[in-house]
This record gives structure tokens, C-alpha cells and sequence, in this order.
């Protein structure tokens, strides 16, 4: 499969994640996110940013885990307020948005969690 | 039990399961009778059972986990492919779906049958209820119809969750609704605690699962201790009531013999004693186990002054074995709405320094393991205590210069060092 960017054809698997990470730009990933049904305003933005600058410098892609405490540290002093944040994340991308932001950032696909069962 | 042998396997020619056929054996009831029965209706739950039986034969799983995620959901469904999918191509997607169960989980029929059709019309039509996860999970939906079924199941008021490193949906004893030994309201904690920590079933984003299980008393219908990470288990303060007059009635019915041998010599703490045809009890001594009551439930019941004892870190084997939970709170009075507000403050401060230190896989026992309780205690504001034991009636976590052994005049410190309550000095002392 691929999709096409300013008349350049670039690879993509069957979910829409980037086969060779190298062809990642903004433009690529507004085509992904048009593809996907999503319009990038400036929060989609800026978690893409940000997932590409902690994957550059963990090699791994942030979790939800990471996400909710870092980031919903800015809402509130309190627990439960950083929980707010991961809803807020789940209006951006309301279908698992870590797997949607590693698509749109052109890191690799997350590996299905052990956590279930 | 003659004719259900002659019945083997004849039920749908499409099956050959000689193993699994011996669950049917026996005066139980079996979920292979049933089943197969079901399998005529529905050609996936043949290729199922023929699945089953082929990971029985081989010892082998052949479920893939994957992700799946309903729009706006983290947890609520658990996807699985079968590796055997060439084999059995119904089985390719076989998902399930938990759904959080009504408060008190009691169910009108008329909902019941909404369930069981949602769920028979989109997927394969099994449904688990209230097994040990305290939640219904439907079985047997493939990519599109998980969607459709969640869909449809939201509509009509049911609500996914409670998978994933999220917050398990709740479990709890019947209580005081249907049980006189409840020392709390246990359903309508439950119920409050759903509902405040709705986000917590909804979204996954824990470190692993968190497990909270509710019982009325020491019982422990609901198997909190051993199956919870934080078990809430309800006590009570001071003597238990005693009806002497009942307990005459019920020595002079069983005999002085029979309430030896069954009440007073099996306690545990050996705080019971009888004088004439009256109990005695030694109420500082007395653990709460509820054996005496339990035996002589007319004449005995817990305290008046009640309330719960929570507990945190049971879990099955993973990075250390299995373990059983250890005192956390005491006691914790549960009744007004400001008691509420203390338990869930006490869940959001014990869940942030665990969300904040753990490592990833890591039950919240396996961390206190790591860490310590004392470092845990302090993270999480709270007061060390001579009842937060390591294992039962033995060795407590933390020991406490009061409690130690005294020393004789030049014997040098205890080591390891012993706690001081008072906070002055552990300043001036480390």
C-alpha cells in the first residue's frame, strides 16, 4: 500500500504505518491523518512533536502511562485531575491514541500489550 | 448418568472432542453440554470446542492477543486471533466484550434477555457473568461486529470497561442487602466507587491491572484477599454482642462438648472462654476471624461500632510469588459521605505514588516488596502500625522501639534500627 504526498508515492502498511521511517514529514502526516479521518489542529500538533522528540531520545515510543503523568501534571496538583488529560487525549484521538500518534509521528507501530485477560 | 455416555459426541457430527467429552461426565453441571448444544445454532462455537480440544490434546494456547479499541475506549474489549485460523476461520477474530455489570448486580430478566441478544445477534452468543473479573464478558465478535455490538450495548444503557493496566471492574459480597455479618454497605460502596473511578474503568493507563474487591466481613465471600490488590474487608471496634441468653439455648440444644470442640478451641487467638453457660470473651485479643459467629450465628454478631480494614497486594505469580494482602488501614469508619471522601482520597494518593514510582508490569504488591513499606508509607502519608504484618500474627513490617524487647544498661542499638514514633527524633537521629 501507499499513499500519495505531494506527488510522491510513500509506503505505508495496511494500517497506515510508515514502512521506512526516513520519508516522515508534516505533509506525510496530514495525508495519514486525512486518511485515517482526522484533522490536525495545533494540540495534534504539538503531541506529535513531542512523541518525536521522546522517541529520538528513549528509542521508544511514550505510553499512555507516560503521557498522563507528565503531561496531565500541567491540569493539577490532584490525581484524579491528571486523569482529565487521557480524556482530553481520547477526544483528539478517540480511537487508542498512542497507536494513532506513533502512526502520525512515523514510529513504529506499538506492540500489542500484555495487559488484558 | 448411563445415557449421557450413550449421547457422546453425537451431537454435531462436525465435532470430535474425545477429551473435552469427559467434562461431561459427573453429576455437574458442564459448559461443553452446553455448548454443544449451542454449536447448531451457531458453526463457530463448533470450531471453538474443536479448538479447545486441540489445545487439549497438544497443551498448547492458540489465541493471539492483539488491540482493539472502541471509539473513545482504552479497555472494554479483549482481542484475540486464532493462530489456527486456516483451520477454523470462524475463529480468525474472536473478541470479547466486558461489560460493567448493573449496581447489586441484579438484572431484570427483560435485561438479561437485552444482553443475551445484543450479544447473541452480533457474536457467538456465550456470555460469562460475574465469574472472578466481577464483570459479564460476550464472547465471540469479530472486528466489524465488536464495534456494532458496542454500539448497540451502549445505547441501550450497558457501559464497556474494566480491562487493560486500567481498573477492573469492582466485586463485591451481597452485604448488608442479603447478609447479617456485613459490617458495612458493601453494595453501595461498590456502587460509588464505579462510578467516581469510571474513567479509571473506561481508560487504561496504569502501570498494570488494579484490582479492588469488596467484602462484609472477615468471610470474605467475595475473595478479596487473595484475588484483590486493594481488598476492603469490613471489622468492627471493641467486644462483639454476645446474647448470653441464646448462648445458654444453643449449649443446652449442641451440649458443653460440642461448643468446646467447635467454638472455643478453635479460635485463633484463644481469647473465648466459657464460665458455666456464659461466653466469655478477651475482646484485645480477639482477630475479628468470625468463626465463633459463624457457628453461633444467633447468638453472636460483630460490634456495633463498625466499619472496614483495608489491605493492599494480593496477586498470583509474576515477578515474586504469590501473595496475600497486608494491612494498609486498620480501621476506617464507612458510612457518611466525608468517610467516602477519605477512601478515595487514601485510593488516589496510594495509586499516585505507585503510578509515579512503579515499573512497568508491576502489581502494586510487588512494589511495596520493592520499595519497602516504610518508603511506601511515607510516600503515601500514612502512619506506620504494629497490625501492618508480613504474614500473619508474625513478623511486622516495621518494628517499633515501644514494642522491642528491652535492652539491658551499655547493650549496644537493635539492628536493624528500630522505628520511633516520635517524629522529633527520627529527625535528630538520621
Amino acid at each position: 500500500m501507499a499513499i500519495e504526498v505531494g506527488g510522491k508515492l510513500i509506503e505505508v502498511d495496511e494500517e497506515g504505518f510508515l514502512v521506512d521511517r526516513a520519508d516522515w514529514s508534516e505533509e506525510v502526516s496530514e495525508a495519514i491523518a486525512n486518511r485515517d479521518g482526522i484533522e490536525l489542529k495545533d494540540e495534534h500538533v504539538g503531541l506529535i512533536d513531542y512523541f518525536r522528540d521522546y522517541y529520538e531520545e528513549h528509542e521508544v515510543h511514550p505510553t499512555m502511562h507516560v503521557l498522563v503523568q507528565r503531561l496531565g501534571k500541567m491540569i493539577g496538583d490532584r490525581f484524579h485531575e491528571h486523569k482529565q488529560y487521557e480524556k482530553f487525549l481520547y477526544m483528539l484521538f478517540p480511537r487508542d491514541p498512542v497507536s494513532e500518534l506513533c502512526k502520525l509521528a512515523g514510529l513504529p507501530k506499538p506492540l500489542p500489550s500484555e495487559h488484558d485477560g | 448418568m448411563a445415557n449421557k455416555q450413550d449421547e457422546k459426541g453425537t451431537n454435531n457430527p462436525g465435532l470430535n472432542t474425545p477429551l473435552l467429552d469427559e467434562l461431561e461426565d459427573g453429576p455437574w453441571p458442564s459448559f461443553v453440554s452446553d455448548l454443544k448444544q449451542w454449536s447448531e445454532t451457531k458453526p463457530q462455537v463448533a470450531q471453538l470446542l474443536n479448538q479447545l480440544e486441540e489445545s487439549y490434546e497438544n497443551r498448547w494456547n492458540y489465541w493471539t492477543g492483539t488491540v482493539l479499541n472502541v471509539s473513545g475506549y482504552g479497555g472494554g474489549v479483549i482481542a484475540r486471533l486464532s493462530d489456527k485460523a486456516d483451520k477454523y476461520p470462524d475463529l480468525a477474530e474472536f473478541h470479547t466484550i466486558r461489560v460493567i455489570p448493573p449496581p447489586g448486580f441484579v438484572y431484570s430478566t427483560e435485561r438479561l434477555r437485552n444482553l443475551a441478544d445484543i450479544c447473541e445477534r452480533h457474536g457467538a452468543g456465550i456470555l460469562q457473568l460475574h465469574g472472578l473479573t466481577g464483570d459479564a464478558l460476550a464472547l465471540g465478535f469479530d472486528n466489524e461486529s465488536t464495534f456494532e455490538a458496542a454500539e448497540e450495548l451502549m445505547a441501550n444503557g450497558w457501559d464497556l470497561g474494566g480491562s487493560g493496566a486500567a481498573l477492573r471492574s469492582l466485586q463485591c459480597c451481597v452485604g448488608q442487602a442479603r447478609c447479617e455479618m456485613a459490617c458495612f454497605d458493601t453494595m453501595k460502596t461498590t456502587r460509588g466507587l464505579t462510578n467516581h473511578y469510571i474513567d479509571f474503568l473506561h481508560r487504561p493507563e496504569f502501570m498494570y491491572k488494579f484490582k479492588i474487591k469488596i467484602s462484609g466481613c472477615a468471610n470474605d465471600c467475595a475473595n478479596a484477599m487473595i484475588g484483590s490488590d486493594m481488598p476492603i474487608i469490613g471489622t468492627w471496634r471493641g467486644p462483639m454482642q454476645i446474647d448470653q441468653q441464646k448462648v445458654a439455648e444453643y449449649i443446652d440444644e449442641k451440649g458443653v462438648e460440642h461448643v468446646i470442640d467447635n467454638v472455643i478451641t478453635r479460635c485463633p487467638t484463644r481469647c473465648l472462654s466459657l464460665k458455666g453457660k456464659e461466653l466469655v470473651v478477651d475482646d484485645e485479643n480477639c482477630v475479628r476471624c468470625m468463626h465463633c459467629i459463624n457457628v453461633m450465628h444467633k447468638a453472636l454478631l460483630p460490634g456495633k461500632d463498625r466499619g472496614v480494614t483495608i489491605c493492599l497486594g494480593a496477586k498470583r505469580t509474576l515477578k515474586i510469588g504469590d501473595t496475600m494482602s497486608s494491612v494498609i488501614v486498620p480501621f476506617l469508619k464507612l458510612e457518611t459521605e466525608e468517610d467516602f471522601e477519605n477512601l478515595t482520597d487514601l485510593i488516589d494518593r496510594v495509586w499516585e505514588f505507585w503510578n509515579d514510582n512503579g515499573m512497568d508490569h508491576e502489581r502494586i504488591g510487588e512494589f511495596i516488596a520493592r520499595v519497602g513499606l516504610g518508603t511506601f508509607l511515607e510516600g503515601c502519608g500514612l502512619e506506620p502500625d504494629p497490625r501492618m504484618v508480613q504474614s500473619t500474627r508474625t513478623s511486622p513490617y516495621i518494628n517499633f522501639e515501644e514494642l522491642a524487647p528491652g535492652r539491658f544498661e551499655g547493650e549496644s542499638e537493635q539492628q536493624p534500627k528500630v522505628w520511633n514514633r516520635e517524629p522529633e527524633s527520627s529527625e535528630a537521629a538520621g
